[in-house]
């Protein structure tokens, strides 16, 4: 039987996935990239966590769901600054469901975007966020700019699907059409097929943007080299955006990670802005995961903050750095951990990793991953967008509709259920 | 091949404009040989008349009919492949066959050049490829990969 599905393996999100499915087997993937590929052979693979399991003085032992949740809520009702972290790779459903478990314990919730993509919308209040929908991307931009982003490894169909290759309504010509301006540090992937490549010095974004800036405002700089760049080369890539008819900028983590953090963008953000003047020009972010810009369009709607959401004083209250799970676990100020679709143990620095490894972790995961191995209650969860449907929000912020195609492992839910059952249990408990 | 030009090939035709071929004279018909859109055999005299044995010998030799990989010089390295689509989607054959496909829009079909499967770039039908005729100057998918797996040899 063959059907479409919508990959989950980054937020990308493609909706035109082809699937031969034999009873319960794949047998075959079309249009699948390496990283979904990587996904949809996971799901049946022997890395599964299939049993929830409880960790205390006498060793680990397989229990229920029923049990493994009433200890979870027993752990997050009597630490003092749980932190419910992760949310990511889980539906809205679930994001919805841990705002209202964040509020019941009166904890922080915070998503990966705080370490990652979060820093959008502290520059989008500061300097507004002209954006757009990648199909309009699609059909209209004829220049394409990759700022500090690498889809080559990161999204790889990014630009057969949306940005330089596909011929749309007003680009028939497809790549003809359009030009590939690459800002990187190095020659990466999709630096070998930019039309120009603009190598400058690592952490001098800032300092770039700003020369950008004052060039496009007509200004003449004294120096020849900004950030390791010519001055004339710069000019003339102002001078051929100004030319065009519409131009889309996609950044990365290579502008969010370099000295400046969240300012560089800021400046990138004004930069586009004043390129309206001229023409239209919008701004993407390449985020990873595939539900990352979700939660923050959820909690931003439920508790108008987009991360690092603290429910202690019974009303929302959301402060970067002081709020934010990196931040708090490097005071030491978290006493329990509820993780759902991450690996923080992994993915953080050795010092902060340390650190988890000393509160106990309450992790919701659907493989057997490092940080499922040092938890004290790990409960398995069925994959998203694989065997457990849900919305998902695509990188450009439009929702998409994720459908099961495949049974869960036996007595395993998805990870929206589970955070049902442990706000009952909590809830439960307080009265 | 590919360094052969039309007065080269006009050289080892009869050159007598006899227009048995259907063509106004011998100079097009050398260019639609190149092209791939005729074949020596094409020629009636070339047949007929013994004189020109040894011209119908060499034509053979170089328009001879090869095998797809042969002909287009087509190398895929599966292990580099990323299955990224760039080369589907920018194959100016395939948008042609196909132009949904052409607007990224993933469909599974089995007259094109290559499809994704399994996460990895296969080749389906490389007759469709534009390559597969003397003219040898489409490179959009070797220019377009971004891992390197695709390679297109020069074909002697």
């Amino acid at each position: 039987m063959r059907f479409k599905t919508v990959c989950t393996g980054c937020s990308l999100l493609c909706d035109d996935i082809m699937v031969d499915l034999e009873g319960e087997r794949i047998v075959s993937t079309f249009n699948l990239c390496a990283h979904g590929e990587e996904k949809f052979i996971k799901a049946r693979g022997t890395e599964r966590l299939l049993k929830p399991f409880v960790r205390d003085s006498n060793g680990v032992r397989e229990v229920s769901l029923d049990e493994a949740a009433e200890r979870a809520a027993e752990i997050l009702l009597n630490a003092e600054r749980p932190v419910l972290w992760g949310w990511s790779s889980s539906s809205i459903e679930a994001q919805m469901a841990g705002i209202e478990l964040a509020r019941e314990v009166g904890g922080i919730i915070d998503n990966t975007g705080s370490i990652c993509h979060g820093a959008i919308w502290f520059a989008a209040s500061e300097s507004g966020l002209p954006m757009a929908t990648l199909g309009e991307v699609m059909n209209r931009a004829d220049v394409v700019v990759y700022w500090g982003s690498d889809p080559g490894h990161s999204h790889p169909r990014h630009l057969s699907r949306y940005s330089v290759l596909p011929r749309g309504i007003y680009t028939q010509s497809g790549y003809e059409q359009r030009r590939v301006y690459v800002f990187d540090i190095r020659r990466t992937r999709v630096g070998k097929i930019a039309n120009t490549l603009i190598e400058l010095e690592p952490n001098k974004d800032y300092e770039l943007i700003t020369a950008m800036r004052l060039l496009l405002k007509g200004r003449k700089l004294r120096v020849d080299k900004v950030a390791g760049v010519s001055t004339k080369i710069l000019e003339k890539v102002i001078q051929e955006w100004k030319e065009r008819d519409f131009g889309a900028v996609f950044y990365g983590m290579g502008l969010l990670a370099s000295r400046g953090k969240y300012r560089n963008l800021e400046a990138l953000l004004r930069l586009v802005w004043e390129m309206n003047e001229y023409t239209r020009f919008v701004v993407l972010p390449m985020a990873g995961h595939f539900n990352m810009i979700g939660f923050n369009h959820v909690a931003a709607s439920v508790t108008s903050y987009p991360l690092g959401i603290d429910f202690s004083r019974h009303i929302p209250y959301s402060n970067p750095g002081e709020t934010t799970f990196a931040e708090m676990l490097q005071r030491g100020e978290v006493d329990a951990a509820f993780i759902i679709g991450s690996n923080p143990l992994l993915n953080f620095p050795a010092k902060l990793a340390r650190k988890l490894t000393r509160i106990p972790l309450v992790v919701v995961d659907c493989f057997k991953t490092l940080t499922v191995k040092h938890a004290t209650v790990a409960m398995p969860a069925a994959i998203t967008g694989i065997e457990a449907g849900g919305v998902a929000y695509r990188m450009d912020s439009v929702p998409i509709i994720l459908k099961e195609f495949l049974n869960p492992p036996e007595g395993v839910l998805s990870d929206a259920d589970i955070t049902r059952i442990i706000v009952e249990k909590v809830r439960k408990r307080k009265n | 091949m590919s360094k052969l030009n039309a007065y080269q090939v006009y050289k080892m035709l009869p050159g007598i404009n006899c227009q048995k071929c259907g063509e106004p004279n011998c100079m097009i018909f050398a260019v639609k040989l190149l092209k791939g859109e005729k074949q020596p055999e094409d020629c009636p005299p070339l047949i007929e008349d013994e004189k020109y044995k040894d011209k119908l010998q060499q034509l053979k030799e170089i328009f001879s009919p090869k095998d797809a990989v042969a002909e287009t010089g087509l190398v895929i390295h599966p292990e580099k492949c990323t299955g990224c689509g760039n080369c589907v989607v920018g194959c100016p054959a395939i948008a042609a066959e196909c132009p949904l496909i052409g607007s990224g829009k993933g469909e599974v079909r089995d007259n094109v050049v290559f499809r994704v499967e399994n996460g990895k770039i296969k080749v389906v039908d490389l007759k469709k490829c534009r390559r597969y005729s003397p003219i040898k100057t489409c490179r959009v998918c070797e220019m377009y990969c971004f891992s390197g797996a695709i390679e297109l040899r020069t074909v002697a």
